[in-house]
This record gives C-alpha cells, sequence and structure tokens, in this order.
C-alpha cells in the first residue's frame, strides 16, 4: 500500500495540499477495504496502476484552479494608475520661470513641504516591479506543474 | 451490448446517481461504492477510479462538501460526504431535467415498439 501511495504521489501534478487529500482519501480506501475484508491486493487491482489514477483524480482537481493572472495583473493596473496620476501631476504644474512672463498668469509654488509626486512614481515602480515578479514565479509554478 | 455505449450511458448518469445517494444521508467513500454495486448490477461494477474523481468534482463545484470524522472501531478516520444547499437546488434541476428527458427517450422507444409489433 506505502509503494502505491508513492507512485500516486510521484505522479499527481498538485497544489500540496490537494496532493495531501487524495493520498488521505487513498488510505482510507485501503483501510475501509480492509474493515471489509478485502486485501490490498484487491484494492491496487480495482485502483489499477498508480499513474492511472493519479490522471484521474488530477483532472477535477487541477480543473478549477485560478487563472493565476489576477493578482499580478491587479498590481500592473496598479503600477499603470499611479504612473499616471504621476505624469498628470507632471504635466499641470507650472513651469518654475513663469513669474515675470507677461503672457502667463503670474502663480507662486510653495517649494518645501512634502512633494507627492515623486513619492507616486516611486509606488507605480514597485508596484510594476511586484507584477513582473508574481508573473514570474506564476509562470514558472504552471511550468513545474505540467505533466 | 458495446461497452462503448455503456460507458456513455454511465458517464452522463453516474453524477446525479451520487447526488441522489448522498442527498439521502451523509456518507462515505468505500460505503458509497457498495451502494453503487448493490442497487446498478446493470452499470457494472463501480471502482475508486471512477467514484472519486466525480466526488472531486462536485465539491469542486460546491454541490457537496465532506467532513472527516473518527471512524467509531478503530481509530481510522472516514470523510463523510453530504449535499451543501447549492447541491440540493442543483439536483432539483437535475431530476425536473431527468423527467423530461427520460418521458422524451421513453416516446420514441414506444413509439418504436409500437411500430415494430405492427410491421
Amino acid at each position: 500500500m506505502n509503494e502505491y501511495l508513492r507512485q500516486v504521489e510521484k505522479e499527481l501534478r498538485l497544489p500540496r495540499r490537494k496532493k495531501q487529500e487524495v493520498l488521505r482519501d487513498l488510505r482510507e480506501i485501503f483501510e475501509s477495504a480492509r474493515e471489509h475484508g478485502e486485501s490490498e491486493a484487491d484494492v491496487m487491482e480495482r485502483l489499477g496502476p498508480a499513474a492511472d489514477y493519479a490522471a484521474a483524480v488530477s483532472v477535477p482537481l487541477c480543473g478549477k484552479r485560478r487563472s493565476g493572472f489576477a493578482l499580478p495583473s491587479a498590481f500592473l493596473a496598479l503600477a499603470a494608475a499611479l504612473i499616471a496620476v504621476f505624469l498628470a501631476a507632471q504635466a499641470s504644474r507650472p513651469a518654475d520661470n513663469i513669474i515675470g512672463q507677461a503672457d502667463a498668469m503670474t502663480q507662486l509654488r510653495v517649494v518645501g513641504g512634502l512633494d507627492p509626486a515623486p513619492l507616486l512614481l516611486a509606488a507605480g515602480v514597485l508596484a510594476a516591479a511586484g507584477a513582473a515578479v508574481l508573473f514570474a514565479l506564476h509562470l514558472r509554478r504552471r511550468r513545474r506543474e505540467k505533466p | 451490448m458495446d461497452p462503448r455505449t455503456v460507458q456513455q450511458f454511465k458517464k452522463g448518469s453516474l453524477e446525479m446517481i451520487l447526488l441522489c445517494l448522498i442527498g439521502g444521508g451523509e456518507t462515505y467513500g468505500y460505503a458509497i461504492l457498495e451502494e453503487l454495486n448493490r442497487r446498478s448490477a446493470v452499470l457494472g461494477w463501480a471502482k475508486e477510479g471512477t467514484v472519486y474523481p466525480i466526488l472531486y468534482r462536485l465539491q469542486g463545484a460546491g454541490l457537496i462538501q465532506s467532513r472527516v470524522a473518527p471512524a467509531a472501531a478503530n481509530g481510522g478516520a472516514k470523510k463523510l460526504y453530504s449535499l451543501t444547499e447549492q447541491g440540493r437546488e442543483t439536483l432539483g434541476e437535475l431530476l425536473r431535467f431527468w423527467d423530461a428527458y427520460s418521458a422524451c427517450v421513453e416516446d420514441f422507444v414506444s413509439a418504436y415498439r409500437e411500430k415494430g409489433e405492427m410491421t
């Protein structure tokens, strides 16, 4: 039985928690059959080759997975929004030498204090980097789980 | 009869049969197999490799739920399955469809039989 379980475990391409669930259920299958007077060989014959059993249970268990692109996409959207706000702030900013020019309204800009614009840019760049890392992790996981 | 034909019928109906069985009261894997084998000889012997993937699919779809309870006898544990509210609603819809579907099939079958008897 343990060898059969090991083989199934080796064949399963599932997240760890689902793998554990399949193995738990298999232990119960063997245990229940034993209670009803069946031998391990009987059960293994009914289950068929470990690879076949693993393939059969993998289909419904990996079918309903999140696409995995949701979180990285959200980060990317946040990055785009932050950078857009930064660019908009830059565009509406009066030119530094505006005072003294006759054709423009005189404005005074108080320099000093905390200017939020660079912070927006930094947050945007961080979010973009986060999105890139999450995309990379997701792609690596998909490659690894592919049978 | 071609085993593939039986396979097709089985594939379509086993989900509903399992929902009916589980809807009848909390039950566990081996008991489900025994019940299937006792009552549905015409469908052939039920195997874990057929039943568990369907259980996983039904649970993934939120139609059944499970809890692991310690077995009275030997300290082992059994996973007990029951219908969720959504499962009960879906089974109701499935059964309504099944009634209409089987009546429709029966209509064709009896028309064929009547004709067959005449010729």
